[in-house]
């Protein structure tokens, strides 16, 4: 055998490795802080460079400088090692570290496994569908890397090394489903351990004008909804979101740490029960159809403003069973004093002009209803415009926006008219939330992006308690019956309007989204119920963890076995020749008996030893012979020869002697 | 203190799977296939750290319930189980075709060659063998492949060297698991005498003939052909001849009948048997080269002048086995 290159034995398998450890922390490049990332990258080619020149490892003081300088680094990123996001950080920059220190098979073996560690990891950050096979893909890099880095003395082929480690990764694949569907899921969380942190998107807890309209500039979905049964028409898709009571002239905010008796309102038919898919909004509240009546989850309050909180910031994809119904009376017995109080305040020095055109209207208004409807009528007839580039408002923004601009987005609206309900002593507040959503017929669900964000009002009406009123409705019907695009115009983003634009693409988009919304439902949040169901599916009407038990248990072993039976066969040479597999077979099942063909044996010769070693058998073993020697050596074997060769070894199951 | 008996219990567990183990398999006769009862497996240092890896992140999934995190662990330890049997697989079926233990002089080396044969379809690759001390990986043997390694034991005394055990090991596919069987094989391979001493030998047995110098021109004088003998060297064969259709015959030269040497024990001037058996070797190993014949009378042995190969390992095994119980099987 050709001796092994003293350099290649060292330097291939480290190259292996690097890729691996690059590849496992690479799947983190997207939420590690650029300084780790830049770190790891200068660490890694230190190494590499090392490797390329045959130079020395770095001394010992510097490593260890380099390593207090790391957690050091963390430590003040973080102010702890523990929970996801500084660990993740911890174990890319210690692995870059331990490369450094690398000369032997065994410490490549440790990173090994810490790159496995960090492929769990980077599910932690989220388990869309896309990156299963670019996990998937690392999994087989380490997993070759092993198989190279196990086998320094008698390496094999890099393709082999691939091709192998493919090979065994999928024969693992029936085993892991197995698991995955039958491993009994406990709910968790055992320890709470900090979650990864995200920036919080979608609405926040406060509304200045124009902060809304980013948001509609954005066609990522803000969650699913599907419902059970019919959807509610468009221009009853409200979903309420945070509620803001507080004002100081230009900001609305919510009202913290406040909190009112919660009335239980009135309700009618219909109810519309549906599943909320939500994506992650680091934030605590839950988006519920206008006015969630019942919920499954225990964790979600309903606020005294009826809004669904939850305790723990949402920062995994989260699924919630809902109902509403649209048709309700709140508050119908009259409002809790301090919240009137509350819902009543305008910040006294602030947009003048505003609270004297209030009072003359209101003078003029027989009705606190009939002063709703002046104001609708005045954004309807006068000069209002819908936009989405709003001009920049003044301090005292109602002013500017009433008097001067005249120019505003749904959030300038709400504000506006809430400022002008108050301003008259009407209680009125201001709701942010969703309004809209698209519907799916690929996946059968509605989407519900954040560009459907969307601000509107509720005021208080003697004997109709909490009335929402949408002056957005009054100025743009369109929005609230076409969505968003109704009214975007050329400010829709080019690639948006392409989009809608042309059905291929809307398609392709709905089905690359439904495909996701399945994964997610199947997959993604495989819980105890969906295992359950699984198994009810399989006729286990009670499962309990004995079913459980024994089906896993039966189903390792059944695999076990198979795949025992499956890796030996093929060890055997396979035969193409259908004649030599029919007479291979036929020589094996006597061998099985005792009766071993020699290497230089003859069908005849053999024939007749078997013949007299075992005269039960030969009948049915003489024309097998025959046939196969005519087939083999003779000249004019008939074209069926083949055929009742094969038929009669098939049917040759000699048994055990006889006596 | 704890280490040491930990260690000493490990040696006393091995010991008693060793006689389990034996008692089961029985004595080996080559060639034989590595049958599947016969191989153990066990998993190495690191399939354990692997095995603790692979809990912890179940640990992990299970806490934040993360299925894709599920799967991966799932997929890990499945791959654990499929490594396991194809590192199993690596030997099933694998053909111990010989073992052939070489010349060793004390303190030297004694070469075991090991044949090998993989008679099935799939490559056989990281495979090791051990022996005593000795350690050797041998080579991918491709399908339908022969393969040959040879262990390097230390041969440290004259006498018999039992060879009672060989082990074939393998960690492949991945490291996780080593599979291994043990090759029972009683060799008792000898070891020679270390060629050692600066003593002269003695004088021919009938020096008075050789002191005419008549024969004594050159040891290449070709003086005719006789009918073979077994243990004629190779090299005296008559090749042409043979070729040309003649029986085999074997070229005699001059030097060939020179007066033959008688090595004895008391022909060594030193105390110690050891001393006088390494000195006699040296002089069989001398006259040999120098194809003179020589005769061997030890006490119990008397061994006629000869020359040749065979005629030499006779002279050097009976050296060897002085003193020494005969071995069970001469190889």
């Amino acid at each position: 055998m050709q001796p092994i290159n003293r350099t290649t034995l060292l330097q291939e398998p480290l190259t292996w490795t690097v890729m691996s450890v690059t590849g496992a922390a690479g799947l983190h490049a997207g939420h590690l802080p650029p300084w780790v990332v830049a770190t790891f990258i200068v660490l890694v080619l230190w190494r590499v460079l090392i490797g390329w020149r045959g130079a020395r490892l770095p001394a010992r003081w510097l490593r260890i400088l380099v390593v207090v300088a790391v957690v050091g680094g963390v430590l003040l990123r973080y102010r702890t090692l523990n929970g996801v996001d500084a660990g993740t950080a911890l174990l890319s920059l210690m692995a870059a570290m331990k490369l450094l220190e690398t000369r032997n098979a065994r410490d490549q073996l440790v990173l090994l496994l810490i790159s496995y560690f960090l492929v769990l990891a980077a599910f932690l950050y989220g388990q869309p569908l896309w990156l299963v096979p670019v996990a998937a893909a690392v999994t087989w890099l380490i997993t070759a890397t092993l198989l190279r880095v196990a086998h320094v003395s008698a390496p094999l082929e890099p393709r082999a090394i691939l091709r192998l480690s493919g090979r065994m990764l999928l024969q693992a694949l029936p085993l892991m489903l197995l698991l995955f569907l039958l491993f009994p899921r406990i709910p968790g969380p055992f320890w709470a351990l900090p979650t990864p942190q995200h920036a919080s998107t979608g609405l926040s807890d406060e509304m200045a004008p124009g902060d809304i309209t980013e948001l509609t500039l954005s066609s990522d979905a803000a969650f699913r909804v599907r419902f059970a049964g019919a959807a509610p028409p468009p221009s009853q898709r409200y979903w309420r979101g945070p509620v803001l009571h507080d004002f100081d002239g230009y900001t609305w905010r919510r009202a913290r740490f406040f909190f009112a008796p919660v009335q239980e309102p009135k309700t009618r038919e219909p109810q519309y029960d549906y599943t909320l898919m939500l994506e992650p909004t680091d934030n605590h509240w839950v988006y519920a159809l206008d006015l969630p009546v019942l919920w499954s989850d225990g964790r979600i309050n309903r606020t005294y403003d009826y809004q669904l909180v939850v305790q723990d910031r949402i920062s995994q994809p989260a699924t919630y069973q809902l109902s509403s119904r649209p048709a309700y009376r709140a508050a119908l017995d009259g409002l809790d004093k301090l919240l009137e109080d509350r819902d009543t305040r305008l910040p006294p020095d602030r947009n003048p002009k505003t609270k004297a055109l209030a009072q003359r209207m209101f003078a003029a208004a027989p009705t606190d209803a009939i002063y709703v409807q002046s104001v609708l009528q005045l954004f309807r007839d006068q000069e209002f415009y819908y936009t989405l580039l709003p001009s920049q408002l003044d301090f005292d923004s109602v002013d500017d926006f009433l008097f001067n601009t005249r120019k505003g987005f749904c959030a300038h609206f709400a504000s506006a008219f809430t400022t002008l309900m108050r301003a008259a002593g009407i209680p009125a507040r201001v709701v942010t939330g969703y309004q809209g959503g698209e519907y799916n017929r690929l996946g059968g669900y509605y989407i519900v992006r954040q560009s459907d964000a969307h601000a509107w009002s509720e005021v208080w009406l003697k004997g109709r308690g909490w009335v929402r009123v949408d002056p957005t409705a009054a100025v743009a019907p369109e929005r609230i019956e076409r969505g968003t695009a109704g009214v975007l115009g050329d400010a829709e983003p080019f690639a948006e309007r392409l989009i809608r634009d042309n059905v291929w693409l809307a398609n392709i988009r709905y089905a690359w989204d439904a495909l996701n919304t399945a994964w997610r439902e199947n997959v993604v949040q495989f819980s105890a119920e969906k295992q359950e169901d699984f198994l009810r599916w399989l006729h286990v009407h009670e499962p309990d963890w004995r079913w459980l038990g024994g089906l896993l248990a039966g189903g390792v072993f059944a695999f076990l076995a198979f795949l025992s039976f499956m890796l030996a066969r093929e060890l055997r040479f396979q035969d193409r020749d259908p004649v030599q597999r029919a007479y291979s077979r036929f020589c094996r099942r006597l061998e099985r008996r005792g009766l071993r063909r020699a290497a230089h044996e003859g069908p005849l010769d053999f024939l007749a030893r078997v013949a007299r070693g075992r005269p039960d058998l030969a009948q049915e073993c003489e024309p097998i012979a025959h046939l196969y020697a005519r087939l083999r050596y003779g000249a004019d074997a008939p074209a069926t020869a083949t055929q009742e060769l094969v038929r009669r070894v098939r049917a040759f199951h000699p048994g055990a002697q006889a006596g | 203190m704890g280490q040491v008996s930990i260690s000493r219990l490990r040696a006393l567990l091995g010991e008693r799977v060793q006689r389990w183990a034996r008692r089961r398999q029985g004595h080996d006769q080559a060639p034989f296939a590595l049958e599947r009862r016969r191989i153990y497996i066990l998993p190495t240092r690191f399939g354990i750290a692997y095995a603790i890896t692979v809990f912890t992140m179940l640990l992990g999934s299970m806490n934040y319930n993360n299925s894709l995190g599920f799967a991966l662990t799932f997929l890990l330890a499945s791959l654990g189980l499929v490594a396991m049997h194809h590192c199993h697989r690596n030997l099933a079926g694998l053909v111990i075709a010989n073992v052939q233990a070489g010349e060793a002089f004390a303190g030297g080396t004694l070469s075991l060659a090991v044949g090998c044969r993989n008679p099935s379809a799939v490559a056989r690759a990281g495979l090791r063998l051990e022996c005593l001390d000795a350690v050797t990986d041998l080579p991918y043997i491709g399908p339908a492949a022969p393969a040959l390694a040879t262990l390097e034991l230390a041969a440290p005394t004259r006498g018999v060297l039992r060879v009672d055990r060989i082990s074939v090991s393998t960690g492949f596919p991945l490291g996780l698991f080593r599979a291994w069987s043990w090759i029972y094989l009683p060799i008792d391979a000898v070891v020679y005498p270390q060629p050692s001493g600066t003593q002269t030998p003695p004088p021919s047995a009938e020096s008075d003939r050789g002191a005419l110098g008549l024969l004594r021109r050159g040891d290449e004088d070709f003086r005719g052909f006789r009918s073979y003998h077994p243990g004629d060297s190779p090299r005296h064969i008559a090749w042409k001849a043979l070729a040309r259709g003649a029986p085999l015959l074997v070229k005699d030269h001059a030097g060939a009948t020179r007066a033959p040497l008688i090595f004895e024990l008391d022909q060594v001037a030193a105390r110690d048997l050891e001393h006088r058996l390494s000195q006699l070797c040296r002089w069989i190993l001398a006259a040999e080269s120098q194809l003179n014949p020589f005769g061997l009378l030890l006490p119990g042995v008397r061994i006629a002048p000869d020359s040749g190969a065979s005629h030499r390992r006779r002279c050097l095994t009976a050296l060897a086995l002085v003193g020494v119980e005969a071995p069970r099987a001469a190889h």
